[in-house]
């Protein structure tokens, strides 16, 4: 590791320290710390087979779901722990959504993917429910595309308005922190852009992680880039920094296309 | 193998080098033509001066090319930026050999007149700050570069003393102010050549380090 940036602790929304992750016997990631920034957008860029989803699935274990998958070290948000045996996944998922590589509506109706969320736990009338849904959809940039046909099945909208209602879903339950395991690795450039426009958007209110093969993606989207290499964090700095001067010559490489 | 981005970068290289050679040549013509006065050399030094603007409008385009289709970042992109603005300031450096043989055109009048000894000073420190600065650019080694910064002061000495004296001279009728005139412009002529120079120091500098050093007086004058 040779460029880590640093945040204060009000600056900072997530803390990794000394982060280990296997699958079996095998080591995913290795040694990780960084301090992930708040209302910011971080890209988490290397080669395939790096540890970039295991990492962000990591931050809202996703990974409990894998039977052989073991974590050492802590993660902390708002300085608590995530890793603490009390901790409510449950809740811990609410407050850090995700939004994946190809768009997985529920084979329901718009209204439904969005309301289902906020159905279960949650004693919601229909109006407060009928609200959040026409607000999640327009904070995800769909409302005026959807707003006539809200009862129409889900899985009749295109690839990028799909994507867009997963965000909406992730959206609805209030998270704070939002994951993007390549959420425009599936849908074209013109709903790329606007899926793009909308992560600037979010980084408003929310703190935003994103996964990306797209070097230009992670150059125009995000504020700081973390580079992984092997499992190894190589570099974290600003986005513009590590795009036009990165301190590791392995950042260089890898994002001049000279290898992975 | 070598990826197909990277050999388009040394073929515009390669051109930022066939360029430099034509302004050096265009250089050196200017240097003979203050010399030796024979204003024949001018038909030489038009046809090189538009030769270098063709390669540089060439260089840009291509440049232009690279930038828009690969997207490079990093190294790759100072690489192309450097190039495009080294391309830019040699282009310049010619036109300045242009205007100093329009001013020896001028003069023609006067010829055979002796040319005050700054002026051949200035020459000299012209030719060696280039020479440091593409010397940067293509070894990478930021200590010729560095050299050609810290000398660009000395120009703009030389430059404030042929002014003073040749307009102190006019005032005193010492010269005919057209002679004395054509001293001071040939003197300003090379002072921004070795401007355009330092400038080509500063972008190798901008592409060995990843730092923008323009304005910052980073390498002071050596008292």
């Amino acid at each position: 590791m040779e460029q880590i940036i640093s945040f204060s602790p009000q600056e900072t929304k997530i803390q990794v320290q000394n982060l280990n992750l296997y699958y079996s016997k095998k080591q995913v990631l290795k040694n990780i710390s960084m301090n992930i920034p708040e209302r910011r957008v971080t890209a988490i860029i290397g080669p395939s087979g790096c540890g970039k989803s295991s990492f962000v699935r990591v931050l809202n274990r996703m990974n409990d779901l894998i039977p052989e998958a073991r974590v050492e070290g802590r993660v902390l948000i708002d300085g608590e722990n995530i890793y603490d045996p009390d901790v409510d996944v449950v809740a811990l998922r609410k407050k850090v959504g995700m939004v994946f590589q190809k768009p997985n509506p529920f084979p329901k109706s718009i209204f439904e993917n969005i309301a289902y969320g906020l159905r279960i736990g949650r004693h919601l009338k229909e109006e407060e429910i009928e609200f959040i849904v026409e607000k999640s959809l327009r904070q995800a940039a769909l409302w005026e595309e959807v707003k006539d046909r809200l009862n129409q099945n889900a899985m009749s909208l295109s690839g990028g308005q799909q994507q867009r209602l997963c965000i909406a879903r992730a959206l609805a339950v209030e998270p704070e922190i939002i994951l993007f395991d390549e959420p425009c690795s599936a849908i074209d450039p013109i709903a790329t852009a606007r899926i793009e426009e909308l992560i600037h958007e979010l980084k408003k209110d929310y703190t935003v992680l994103i996964v990306t093969h797209n070097m230009q993606q992670a150059a125009r989207v995000s504020d700081f880039t973390a580079f992984l290499w092997l499992g190894e964090l190589i570099e974290f700095d600003r986005t513009e920094k590590i795009f036009t001067n990165p301190v590791n010559k392995l950042t260089e490489d890898y994002i001049t296309g000279r290898f992975g | 193998m070598e990826r197909n981005f990277d050999l388009q970068l040394k073929e515009l290289k390669e051109n930022i080098f066939r360029l430099y050679d034509i302004t050096n040549r265009v250089l050196l013509l200017s240097e003979e033509l203050i010399t030796g006065q024979n204003l024949l050399l001018g038909q030489e030094i038009i046809f090189l001066e538009r030769k270098s603007d063709q390669l540089e409008t060439e260089l840009q385009k291509k440049a232009t090319t690279l930038l828009a289709l690969h997207q490079p970042v990093a190294r790759d992109l100072r690489l192309l930026l450097s190039s495009m603005n080294i391309a830019h300031e040699l282009e310049r450096i010619a036109d300045q050999c242009l205007n100093i043989w329009q001013r020896m055109e001028e003069s023609q009048s006067f010829i055979p007149f002796k040319v005050p000894s700054e002026i051949y000073g200035m020459i000299e420190l012209v030719k060696q700050m280039l020479a440091q600065s593409m010397e940067s650019f293509q070894t990478e080694d930021l200590e010729p570069a560095k050299s050609s910064i810290r000398q660009d002061h000395f120009l703009d000495d030389l430059k404030l003393l042929v002014t003073n004296r040749y307009l102190e001279q006019i005032k005193k009728k010492e010269i005919t102010p057209a002679l004395g005139v054509t001293f001071i412009l040939l003197s300003r002529h090379l002072e921004k050549m070795g401007d355009l120079a330092k400038n080509i120091a500063e972008e190798a500098y901008y592409l060995i380090k990843g730092e923008f050093i323009k304005h910052l007086q980073t390498f002071k004058r050596q008292e």
